[in-house]
């Protein structure tokens, strides 16, 4: 089992290539029909940020905006962020119904289907993020040498999402009740981990608890840290541990699943 | 977990074996609901029924042989295709591919309804790792071949069955793989489109290094492109020798 393990990693070098000309068919089959499909990517998530600012900065007043960065900033970081992890979170856990010719009318390794369906996923977030910090530096905010701990974050945040979504795919493809059951909880991970308030300022033990193993929540408070809050890493040992285990924990579930059901996924696609 | 099965494909075309299977067993098992499926998956006390689609099934396929697949529905002909094509997986034995497979199993399905007929042929081409100039300098006869016209610009949503296939099979047929698996690949189309793959297939066949399994009902193609036959019955090898005598004994049963 050990051996399909490194197996995952062999196949997804080989397929390299196909990795990344199967992320930009991806994207090119979502913008697909519309004559601004490009400007459709990018418009739709700006006016949710946008309007969700308004309605927490302006209408409820409770934006928390600091004498260093804007709330609009902090609610950014968070926000496309969770576009990236949502669709990992509802498309990314049953690829193989999205793919099905390339399950079972071509030989193509499952694992890689996760890797370039993430890849398209994060190529999108990825310039969501240069915009972000673009405008960020002509509002006359700031970088810090905190930012440079950007990269490996968004490295973290792709390992998680490629083994969950290679994790949750095959059973998936086995039974629709478990991806509508993932689907289902799409909406409260989303309103539980922090990406619109400070969850850290809640003083709930059985809330930290769900914390600790809510993966959504690791990241974006790393990401929040690298730019607005300006700390290292290693000065919150409680992520660095947390995060940790859940990612090893879905790595090897992963692997298990893969190793038990992989091979029969083609059959039932 | 002893009993897995090997399945090993190399690209490596110099090798005297094209394809070994070694004792390879395939069963569908068949539950109730999806539910049950995806529970037999990690418990094996599951109530299925069990279908045997391969029975023990071991073949040894030289490179450049040419070999016809027959025997009735349900024997095992395209599972068997299926799984040295490396698209579904044995429950035991081995599979032994040496070699880049072109697999024509199911000419009308495997393309992407959104994308145009163009888009395909170069996910698919770039799927299976063949270089972009190989493909560059294909395509305007694939398309040609394939009398698409201007439909190639259109999704493959808008295409009939026909069209499908003859772009599938216009595909399929313009690279030249080491292993090239037929199934059925005559059943499509009119007689005019019909002859025209006739055609290109004996072209294929006059490349020295190929190797050809052809599953049809068609005994008059099998015999034109094969010089060995197989009879498969309920999944098992029951005949194997020369095309001729192959034929015989199928039409005799």
């Amino acid at each position: 089992m050990f051996r399909a393990f490194l197996n995952i990693f062999r196949d997804n070098w080989q397929w390299r290539r196909q990795v990344w000309s199967l992320a930009l068919a991806d994207i090119r089959k979502t913008v697909r029909g519309t004559l601004l499909g490009w400007f459709w990517l990018f418009a739709k998530p700006l006016v949710y940020v946008v309007t969700l600012w308004f309605v927490i900065d302006i209408g409820l007043r409770s934006g928390h905006s600091t004498d260093t960065y804007p709330f609009l900033l902090w609610l950014s970081i968070g926000l496309f962020a969770w576009f990236y992890m949502s669709a990992m979170l509802s498309t990314g856990t049953d690829l193989y119904h999205r793919y099905p010719y390339l399950v079972n009318k071509l030989r193509f390794p499952l694992s890689v289907i996760s890797n370039f369906y993430s890849l398209a996923q994060l190529m999108i977030y990825l310039i969501s993020m240069v915009v972000l910090v673009i405008v960020m530096l002509l509002a006359g905010v700031s970088l810090s040498i905190y930012f440079i701990q950007l990269p490996f974050i968004i490295a973290l945040m792709y390992l998680f999402f490629m083994f969950w979504s290679i994790m949750v795919s095959p059973l998936s493809a086995m039974s629709k009740d478990f991806s509508q059951l993932i689907r289902t909880m799409n909406t409260p991970i989303f309103w539980i981990s922090g990406i619109l308030y400070n969850v850290d300022a809640l003083q709930l033990t059985w809330f930290k608890w769900i914390q600790a193993f809510n993966p959504v929540y690791y990241v974006v408070t790393a990401l929040r840290a690298a730019i607005c809050d300006k700390y290292w890493l290693w000065e919150r040992p409680d992520l660095i541990i947390g995060f940790g285990v859940v990612l090893c924990t879905t790595m090897i579930i992963a692997n298990w699943v893969l190793w038990r059901a992989g091979r029969v996924v083609p059959d039932v696609i | 977990m002893s009993s897995r099965a090997q399945v090993k494909h190399t690209r490596d075309r110099e090798n005297p074996i094209a394809v070994q299977l070694k004792r390879m067993s395939k069963t569908y098992k068949l539950y109730g609901t999806e539910h049950q499926r995806l529970l037999a998956t990690f418990f094996p006390n599951v109530p299925h029924a069990k279908v045997l689609a391969n029975d023990n099934l071991s073949m040894l396929i030289e490179r450049g042989e040419s070999v016809a697949l027959l025997g009735g529905n349900g024997a095992g002909k395209s599972t068997a295709l299926k799984i040295i094509a490396g698209i579904t997986y044995p429950d035991s034995g081995s599979v032994e591919v040496n070699g880049r497979v072109n697999a024509l199993l199911n000419l009308s399905a495997g393309f992407d309804a959104k994308l145009t007929g163009r888009e395909n042929l170069r996910l698919r081409s770039q799927v299976q790792g063949i270089p972009e100039a190989e493909f560059a300098k294909l395509l305007p006869d694939i398309i040609e071949f394939s009398e698409l016209g201007v439909f190639i610009d259109q999704p493959i949503r808008t295409y009939s069955s026909g069209m499908k296939s003859r772009l599938g099979f216009a595909y399929a047929s313009s690279f030249d793989p080491d292993i090239l698996i037929l199934d059925e690949v005559l059943a499509v189309g009119d007689k005019a489109f019909k002859s025209k793959c006739l055609v290109r297939m004996k072209e294929i066949m006059a490349l020295k290094h190929i190797t050809l399994l052809f599953v049809t009902h068609d005994m008059s193609a099998a015999q034109q492109f094969c010089q060995r036959g197989i009879v498969l019955d309920k999944g098992k090898v029951v005949f194997d020798g020369p095309i001729a005598e192959a034929v015989a004994f199928y039409s005799e049963r």
